[in-house]
């Protein structure tokens, strides 16, 4: 199994305030499929996600990638590990303001000794036209695009998304999600997305559906649909 | 390939988008590396001239003059002592100078051998109706090569001007207190023409040199001096010999035909520009250091506020996979290549244009041979590495501190250690009140650091602007406090008719003190009854002067210790009162004290107060007059040479001011920009919310000014008073109440214009900003 998640337990405060967010979750993922992880807020996907790109720590548990153990890596081994196999595309695009959106997708690219060819992503993203353009030029839609090529440039073993459609409209919403679902035919990326979305579940490989920290729910989708057949 | 890192391309984007900000930063490092460059640089260069030219030019060990030439016989036997003796004659004319003032020239004869000259213009005269003059008297007279100077009724045509390398500053009697560039000046003709000089009168000026090369140090010097003074002495044939006391005062017996002894080491005219310069190295690398500190401290708060608005994007970068060092060296990278270039812009400023400025102000002073660039590793180390040091420090520190936070604290803002506090409870004030409060409250931290750079620049201010009036104080005290309007220090005994003179006798000792340089302090022997000292003297024990008493912290019945100027005896004196005299050190006895501490005779006297001119004393009796013109001749020529510093260093603060002041409103600003586009949304207008904002920070920075004037004053009072002990004499510390009116007044002037600026930002703030930033 590509991603192995061992009994993941992971609370927040201390005292009579103490939450546990997770309560002990297992879960593994094949390489090259879209996970989706479904909840509602406070269900514990985003702290879940975070664990898995090795931001956050669990109390107890362990998340294997490829056999080896993120808890025994020490904090600048996380970080090689998160520059040689992870991508992040957040629901804010978080995009340098006074980089062109070219150069905001160099900013990934110079994590990676083998990164993707630049243009042909950008053509890839529909943003080659755009990509002297700073981000405050572009629409929401075509920002989170340019984060996602950040994320996808330096060709990440997993792309992490944590809510990548939250902040986008309906139609933008589900160019996002065929974009992504795109790459990871054509990249052959493992695609790790956070979302309380519940119809976005049909584009995954697998769902997970979490409340109250714990799984309820984990199956393999049989009938997995493209993004532009969703609707919600 | 390696491909270069794109954050990179940011750094010369943020340069062209603050490009006020930066070049007034890079401006003021340019200049004050610029200017410290150029002065060690030139400095070094000419002191490193300075101490060449005593090979280059063969100068002289020391100098005597007789009241006739030696015979042959005499000079083979002090040569005897391992010297080799050589006649500088020379002679003294007069002539109205361009000003209209007489002028008066020390002719010398055609120099071969020793204290040969440097040619700074034109030639060496060949003709006898041509001359060379020095430089300095030159210029100070607008004299050029090719002008013609009538002497003595004949016209002697400037072939040239000269620096000698015996008088670097024109001292007229080695034992005048200041020089006179303006109306004494050296000069040299032909052999020939000297000769007809000559026939009406002459100095029999005798220069030596020691055959076994210089001696190792002063101490030696002095001995080496000493003994052929004794042989100078003999050999002159009028026999007697100088006492110890008169060879330390300079005071010689006028019978035994020598009327003046200056070895090197007590050359005035040859040590005092070599002395001065480079002296205020260490103020000026103190002012660099402060300035780049400051600098670091803005664009270490600048920093830290890009930090806090780019807080998601570098969590996202770091959870990317960007290493802390990674967003270390780029956060690092703009103001250490700002410093990079200034330093080297400066240095390139400080070997050309600057290095020039600075020889021309000491030109203007001293009449210094020409000088040849040396490249100067100190000078490198001092403006260019050390300031980069600093800088990389002062904003590595806050970038550690920034940086140290996880990504998931950076995406999620959570850049504070402290918990959300409780809102304070604030009395009733008016609304808007309230709301400026709040505003402090809020951006505390800003506001702080606000305080602390309006403190940093109120410190160069006040320094700057102090200055110039407390010259003026010390002046008018010196002059006030004088103990009569002449006072005659005499080579020996000489009586006067004037009804006014009144006989005291003084010797110069040492101070010595711990903690403190040694200086001097002349020690007076007053008669019963003085008309000029009014505080009566007490039989036993001393009354030091109020400058003395201040300087080391003495009081009455406290004891202290004066010792010989060249000699290991020390004596113990007793306080036993203070008299008025600030800007003085000086000890006063009752003669009768006097007379049993330094063995002399009861009407022993060597030196005249007196309320008005003393004319029937032969000049050549007289060591040395002090006048309210020399009381007040160090404060001056202080004004004169440093007040142009002064404006420089009070429009650099103000410069600093200002940059400070809106450098650091600006960023309070930025941060409270979404609340500002809020209650632009509820209906507020740009002249209301300016209100609100700058008229809190119009306290803080009023608040700040005072806080400032009152620990200014403490800071200045310590460094002042540590800067003097190191040097001599006593300069009482005050800062005048009209300096503080103009520094506030000053300070609230630079505000209204940043205040002007400020408003601006505020008009431009759009109101969709409260919207688009809410996540």
């Amino acid at each position: 199994m590509f991603l192995e998640i061992n009994d993941l337990k992971k609370s927040f405060g201390q005292g009579d305030s103490r939450v546990q967010v997770l309560r002990g979750i297992d879960l593994s993922v094949d390489k090259g499929e879209i996970c989706v992880l479904l909840g509602p807020s406070g269900s514990g996907k985003s702290t879940l996600l975070n664990i898995i790109g090795g931001i956050d720590a669990p109390d107890s548990g362990y998340v294997s990638i490829n056999g080896e153990k993120m808890v025994d890596m020490t904090e600048k081994r996380l970080t090689r590990y998160r520059r040689e196999h992870l991508g992040y595309v957040f629901q804010m695009y978080n995009l340098i303001p006074n980089l062109n959106i070219k150069e905001n997708i160099e900013v990934g690219a110079y994590l990676s000794d083998h990164p993707l060819d630049i243009d042909d992503l950008l053509h890839t993203l529909g943003l080659y036209e755009h990509r002297h353009k700073l981000p405050n030029q572009l629409s929401g839609g075509q920002q989170q695009r340019t984060s996602i090529g950040r994320a996808l440039v330096k060709n990440p073993d997993i792309l992490l998304c944590d809510e990548p459609t939250g902040a986008l409209d309906y139609t933008t919403s589900k160019e996002i999600l065929k974009l992504i679902g795109d790459v990871n035919s054509k990249y052959g990326n493992t695609v790790i997305m956070v979302t309380h979305n519940d119809a976005i579940k049909e584009m995954a490989d697998t769902v997970v559906k979490l409340r109250d920290g714990r799984i309820r729910k984990a199956y393999r989708n049989e009938n997995k649909i493209s993004a532009e057949e969703l609707e919600w | 390939m390696v491909m270069r890192n794109p954050l990179n391309k940011r750094i010369f984007r943020e340069f062209r988008s603050e490009f006020g900000k930066y070049a007034v930063i890079f401006l003021f490092m340019v200049l004050t590396i610029g200017l410290e460059s150029g002065d060690m640089v030139a400095s070094d260069s000419m002191i490193a001239t300075c101490n060449e030219r005593y090979q280059k030019y063969h100068v002289e060990n020391g100098h005597f003059h007789l009241k006739q030439a030696m015979k042959d016989k005499a000079i083979e036997k002090i040569e005897k002592d391992d010297v080799t003796i050589y006649p500088d004659f020379y002679v003294e004319r007069t002539y109205q100078g361009k000003d209209k003032k007489e002028k008066k020239l020390r002719i010398y004869e055609s120099r071969d051998e020793i204290n040969k000259l440097c040619i700074m213009d034109g030639a060496l005269p060949k003709n006898d109706n041509e001359i060379v003059i020095d430089r300095m008297f030159a210029d100070n007279n607008k004299t050029k090569t090719g002008d013609k100077l009538t002497i003595d009724g004949k016209t002697y045509t400037v072939s040239g001007l000269v620096s000698f390398s015996d008088y670097t500053t024109m001292f007229e009697n080695n034992t005048d207190m200041m020089f006179d560039s303006v109306n004494f000046g050296v000069a040299m003709g032909t052999k020939e023409e000297f000769k007809t000089l000559s026939e009406k009168s002459l100095t029999y000026n005798y220069a030596w040199t020691y055959n076994a090369g210089d001696p190792a140090d002063d101490i030696e010097e002095k001995k080496w001096s000493d003994d052929l003074m004794d042989t100078v002495v003999d050999a002159a044939g009028e026999g007697g010999g100088a006492t110890m006391l008169g060879s330390m005062l300079g005071v010689l017996n006028m019978d035994n035909g020598i009327d003046d002894y200056v070895p090197r080491y007590a050359n005035q005219a040859m040590n005092f520009a070599g002395d001065d310069l480079g002296s205020d190295r260490g103020s000026m690398l103190a002012f660099l250091y402060i300035l780049i500190a400051v600098l670091a401290f803005i664009f270490g708060v600048t920093i830290s506020h890009t930090i806090t608005k780019e807080s998601t994007v570098i969590g996202t970068l770091r959870a990317s996979g960007y290493t802390k060092g990674e967003l270390f060296r780029h956060y690092l990278a703009m103001p250490v290549i700002v410093t990079l270039i200034a330093a080297v812009i400066g240095n390139i400023l400080g070997y050309s244009y600057m290095k020039q400025v600075i020889a021309d102000l000491y030109y203007s002073s001293y009449s210094l041979p020409k000088y040849e660039t040396l490249w100067n590793q100190q000078a490198f180390v001092l403006t260019t590495v050390v300031p980069i040091l600093l800088m990389f420090l002062v904003t590595g520190i806050t970038l550690m501190r920034k940086l140290k936070y996880s990504p998931l604290q950076f995406i999620r803002r959570d850049l504070t250690k402290s918990k959300r506090r409780k809102a304070v409870k604030l009395p009733h004030f008016s609304f808007f009140n309230r709301f400026r409060l709040r505003i402090i409250l809020q951006n505390i931290s800003g506001y702080l650091t606000l305080v602390f750079g309006i403190f940093v620049a109120t410190t160069i201010l006040l320094f700057g602007m102090m200055f110039l009036p407390l010259l003026d104080h010390v002046s008018k005290i010196s002059r006030d406090h004088m103990m009569a309007k002449y006072q005659y220090m005499l080579k020996g005994d000489a009586e006067t008719s004037n009804k006014d003179a009144e006989k005291f006798a003084a010797y110069t000792m040492n101070t010595y003190m711990d903690g403190y340089n040694q200086e001097a302090a002349t020690v007076y022997g007053i008669f019963d009854d003085s008309r000029y000292v009014k505080t009566k003297l007490p039989k036993k024990g001393a009354v030091i002067t109020s400058g003395m008493a201040e300087k080391y912290k003495l009081k009455n019945g406290d004891a202290f210790l004066l010792k010989e100027q060249y000699e290991d005896k020390l004596i113990r004196f007793q306080v036993r009162g203070i008299l008025n005299s600030p800007t003085t050190i000086g000890v006063y006895l009752s003669h009768s004290y006097y007379e049993d501490l330094f063995n002399v005779d009861k009407d022993y006297y060597c030196a005249y107060f007196s309320d008005s001119r003393i004319t029937d004393i032969s000049t050549n009796k007289i060591f040395s007059t002090i006048t309210s013109r020399d009381v007040t001749k160090m404060a001056d020529q202080l004004k004169v040479s440093m007040g142009n510093m002064f404006q420089i260093v009070e429009g650099f603060a103000v410069v600093m001011f200002i940059l400070v002041v809106y450098l650091l409103t600006k960023i309070i600003l930025e941060r409270n920009s979404t609340s500002i586009s809020m209650v632009k949304i509820l209906g507020y207008e740009d002249g209301e919310i300016g209100r609100l904002y700058l008229v809190a920070t119009s306290w803080v920075v009023i608040f700040s000014v005072l806080l400032s004037f009152v620990l200014v004053t403490e800071l200045i009072r310590l460094i002042f008073v540590a800067f003097m002990k190191g040097y001599s004499g006593w300069i009482p510390f005050g800062i005048a109440t009209n300096t503080y009116v103009e520094c506030f007044i000053l300070t609230v002037i630079s505000y209204l214009v940043v205040a002007a600026m400020q408003m601006r930002k505020i008009k431009k703030v759009p109101m969709d900003e409260a919207l688009k930033n809410v996540e």
